[in-house]
């Protein structure tokens, strides 16, 4: 159980809650805020490979000598990722939540179950 | 720019302004557009003629048109030789001609422009074909003459029988676009170049190896359908049903000779001189060129016998005399064949034509036992239509006797090989039976007692001139014999003193004429009894094989259909509608608008992604040795 | 050291999410969030990714969770009942869920994890480097998605063009 381990695992946990949260709750807001959680556990995986697999290629040999060649990507590539993943997790909260609140205005509820006019 | 281009265009040019303008020009300019464009064709093929009297033969490149990777070429670009400039002066000459009758001809006809219009494009093809420089332009111009004979084959479109006759022209004719095509993919694979001066060289024919004899026989069969020779030639009595200038320009003068042109454009291929001695292959092909040239020479000839449509009997002596040239074309003597081409091209032009006039005249009766009569009554017809019969049979000094007497000396060869003797016999039985027919045609027609009644419709100026043009070629051609032939050839033909086989040819024509005169004189229908009809009819026999070939297909095709029609247009239709119907109901429900649903099926489905990522991805580094 | 406090946060990071995903009320959960988004920003500063951690401190933390409260508020939502735990569909999401991150963590446990980092990992003048020289045209492409997010929202909340484009008056 290495340190890179618990972060991972980590990510994982988060991301399976996160997505049975989404599937059993009702209320939107809610279930808005448990994909924030996965957005959010999947930056968590973006970065522990950032810390601790950047610049491993397949196996490693004994004589650790890796080249500095861009073609294996750069130790800071995940975490640049993880910044534009929450700017992006950013706009799509703002625009999610300012759909739901028209929602609101109109249904005057919120409730998942109940918005069903999309049945074909 | 080369003149020689301006024989392409200006038909062209004209059969596009018929079609587009006839409205605005209206008739007489429609058919003065048409002869004029045909006449600057005829002009710029005599400047090409003089270019190549100067400079020997010359290529004019217009533009790459093809470009295939290791095939070389393919350009749009024109070949002027002897042959070419020989062919493309007989085209648009005699086109010239026919174009100036039709003008009077085709008066009455509603559809003058369309007329006009397909065959200036005829015109057009003939020449695409003629001048290029490769096989695979040349194929361009080959379906062009095809579709413009089927259009003009069922010009009166109303007719049912005019158009069934069209349809079967153009169905026979792609049967030999096909092989000519064939011939050009074997020669292209083989020699990698489709021109014509590179691929008949010595050396890359020598690549064709083996294939040479495919390649023959498939350039052959191309040339045969397109020539109606045994055992494609059906289509050419149908023919008939076009318009009578049609069939003069097309089915007698122009087309039909395309056959013998692409055997003598290819002659190197079936000369092909290995060594000393001519290949065994490309004799073999030879052998087989003369001796279905031969067939369809006697046959057609006992077959024109046997008619009594005036058009038909021309039709089969067309078929008969193209024989002709393919037996020179086999024997190797290309210029005579040649030669022929060229006075074939008018006297038979000028047949079909006077024939046009005497069907105009009695109001479109082609039934020769209906005619007679008519020699006292149109002495300047009838005056042409013997010069044409006489050229026919071989008369001298008409062309068609200087014509027929160097195929005949070309057959005959050297004498020494019993093979070519009595090919030649065949030949001398065949003219024998050509003056015999031609005669019963002109007597029945002109000299028999009059069959007919009523008001005869005579010819208007328009229509008799190019008669006397065509009759003074006639009589003039046959003296630029020995130059064609020595153009063509490379070489002088034989010196031959007026001999026995000359005198026997000679004979045999005026044995003919003579027989057809004492039988027919008198109105008498026929010489043979009619018991022997069905022999001399071989040649239709084929026609009646393919027919009974397609009613046994189409009797099979019709069982298999009411059977399968139930299944296929009841059963299919419905299992569509109704499997359309469940899966669309089914997937209408996967629709619920309920937003829980959906998520919940975008965890399951993405769960699968991740198990069946995770498995492959163990399957695969497994596999790789971990 | 530091893999004992790994440890905390990820535990609480577990706890704060079960909580974000089952509280009835939703302003429990947003704040049950703002402690699991916490609990990673604590997390990246740990790894020594020391902007990340201040980007989630600032970002999500910060503006996203006041964004949400606000919205909470704005809505004041009935408290959810969860209902019957027998329910079919909570059953079947709960199960599939749990196949989901079991097979995650599967997944996850074969990564050959190794920590490599040169020094200066995580130091800002490397990450910038990286994100204003390889990453300029990604970076301004999450710019002009901000922007169309911040359009997008005007025209959503603007009340008198969702009235023009219902055709009537507003009801509420």
């Amino acid at each position: 159980m290495t340190e890179g381990m618990i972060t991972l695992g980590l990510s994982a946990v988060l991301f399976a809650i996160g997505s049975v949260g989404v599937a059993i709750r009702r209320n939107p807001l809610i279930m808005f805020m448990c994909i924030e959680l996965m957005l959010n556990s999947a930056n968590l995986a973006l970065a522990t490979f950032s810390r601790y697999y950047s610049r491993v290629p397949e196996t490693l040999p004994d004589s650790i000598e890796l080249a500095s060649s861009t073609d294996l990507g750069s130790a800071t590539d995940g975490a640049v990722f993880v910044f534009l993943v929450m700017t992006i997790a950013a706009a799509e909260a703002v625009v999610g939540l300012a759909i739901i609140i028209a929602i609101f205005r109109t249904h005057k509820q919120v409730d998942a179950d109940e918005l069903a006019e999309l049945k074909g | 720019m080369d003149t020689i281009w301006l024989v392409l265009a200006l038909p062209l040019l004209g059969s596009l302004l018929c079609a587009t303008h006839y409205r605005t020009l209206g008739k007489a300019a429609t058919g003065m557009v048409a002869s004029l464009a045909i006449l600057g064709a005829f002009v710029a093929s005599v400047q090409t003629a003089y270019q190549v009297q100067l400079r020997h033969e010359f290529t004019a490149h217009l533009s790459s048109w093809l470009h295939i990777p290791g095939i070389s070429g393919l350009d749009f670009a024109a070949l002027a030789d002897p042959l070419s400039a020989t062919m493309l002066c007989t085209v648009t000459g005699v086109a010239f001609l026919i174009h100036c009758f039709s003008m009077g001809y085709m008066a009455d006809e509603e559809d003058y422009g369309r007329f006009f219009a397909s065959l200036n494009l005829f015109v057009a093809t003939m020449v695409l074909l003629v001048m290029a420089n490769n096989l695979a332009l040349m194929l361009v111009g080959w379906g062009g003459v095809g579709y413009a004979s089927y259009s003009l084959i069922g010009f009166y479109r109303q007719k049912p029988s005019a158009v069934s006759a069209a349809r079967k022209a153009f169905l026979i004719n792609v049967v030999g676009d096909v092989a000519l095509m064939f011939a050009i993919f074997i020669i292209a694979t083989h020699c990698s170049t489709l021109e014509f001066k590179a691929f008949l060289q010595p050396d890359k024919l020598d690549l064709l190896g083996g294939d040479l004899i495919l390649a023959g026989l498939c350039l052959m069969v191309g040339a045969y359908a397109k020539s109606a020779q045994l055992p494609l030639h059906t289509w050419l009595p149908d023919a008939m049903e076009g318009p009578t200038p049609v069939s003069a320009l097309i089915h007698a003068a122009t087309m039909v000779t395309a056959g013998v042109y692409l055997m003598v454009r290819c002659a190197p291929l079936f000369r092909f001189v290995h060594g000393q001695e001519l290949l065994p292959m490309a004799d073999d092909l030879n052998v087989i060129m003369m001796r279905f040239g031969a067939a369809t020479a006697l046959l057609a000839a006992l077959c024109a016998i046997a008619q009594n449509d005036l058009k038909r009997i021309l039709a089969y002596s067309t078929m008969s005399q193209l024989g002709y040239m393919f037996m020179a074309a086999g024997a190797g003597a290309y210029g005579a064949a040649i030669f022929h081409l060229v006075t074939h091209a008018f006297f038979k032009a000028l047949l079909f034509l006077t024939a046009g006039v005497v069907i105009h005249a009695l109001h479109g009766e082609q039934d020769i036992r209906k005619m007679g009569g008519l020699g006292k009554k149109m002495v300047g017809v009838q005056l042409a239509f013997l010069i044409g019969s006489l050229a026919l049979a071989g008369i001298p000094p008409l062309a068609g006797f200087f014509s027929k007497e160097s195929i005949l000396l070309g057959v005959f060869g050297d004498g020494k090989s019993v093979e070519h003797e009595l090919l030649w016999a065949v030949g001398i039985l065949t003219a024998l039976l050509t003056s015999y027919y031609t005669g019963r045609a002109y007597v029945l027609t002109f000299w028999a007692p009059a069959q007919h009644e009523g008001k005869l419709h005579y010819p208007s100026s328009s229509m008799t001139w190019p008669l006397a043009v065509l009759a003074l070629a006639t009589v003039a051609a046959g003296f630029g014999g020995h130059d064609l032939i020595q153009s063509i050839q490379g070489q002088a033909p034989p010196e031959e003193s007026f001999g026995g086989l000359q005198l026997t040819a000679l004979a045999v024509g005026v044995v003919g004429l003579g027989v057809a005169y004492s039988t027919h004189r008198s109105g008498r229908q026929r010489l043979v009894p009619e018991g022997a009809d069905p022999y001399l009819r071989g040649c239709e026999a084929i026609d009646g094989l393919t027919k009974s070939l397609a009613a046994s297909f189409r009797g099979f095709a019709d069982k298999v259909a009411i059977k399968l029609d139930p299944v296929v247009s009841q059963v299919c239709p419905d299992l569509v509608r109704r499997s359309m119907l469940s899966t669309s109901t089914l997937l209408c429900q996967l629709q619920s608008g309920s937003l829980r649903l959906y998520s919940f099926t975008v965890l399951t489905s993405s769960t699968l992604l991740v198990l069946v990522v995770y498995f492959l991805s163990r399957f695969i580094s497994g596999g790789g040795g971990q | 050291m530091i893999f004992a406090a790994k440890c905390v946060m990820a535990l609480l990071a577990v706890v704060s999410a079960f909580g974000v995903a089952l509280s009835r009320q939703a302003v429990h959960s947003a704040l049950f969030l703002t402690c699991n988004l916490l609990c990673v920003a604590v997390l990246y500063l740990l790894m020594s990714l020391h902007f990340l951690g201040a980007a989630q401190l600032l970002v999500y933390a910060g503006a996203i969770m006041v964004v949400f409260l606000f919205a909470v508020t704005v809505l004041a939502p009935e408290d959810e009942l969860l209902g019957k735990w027998n329910d079919p569909q909570r059953l079947a999401g709960v199960a599939v869920g749990a196949v989901l991150g079991a097979f995650l963590l599967l997944a996850n446990s074969t990564a050959p994890l190794l920590d490599l980092s040169s020094p200066d990992f995580g130091s800002l003048k490397q990450f910038a480097s990286e994100l204003f020289g390889k990453y300029v045209f990604p970076f301004e492409g999450t710019a002009f998605v901000l922007l169309v997010a911040l359009v997008g929202v005007v025209l959503l909340g603007h009340r008198r063009l969702r009235d023009l484009d219902r055709g009537g008056p507003s009801r509420d």
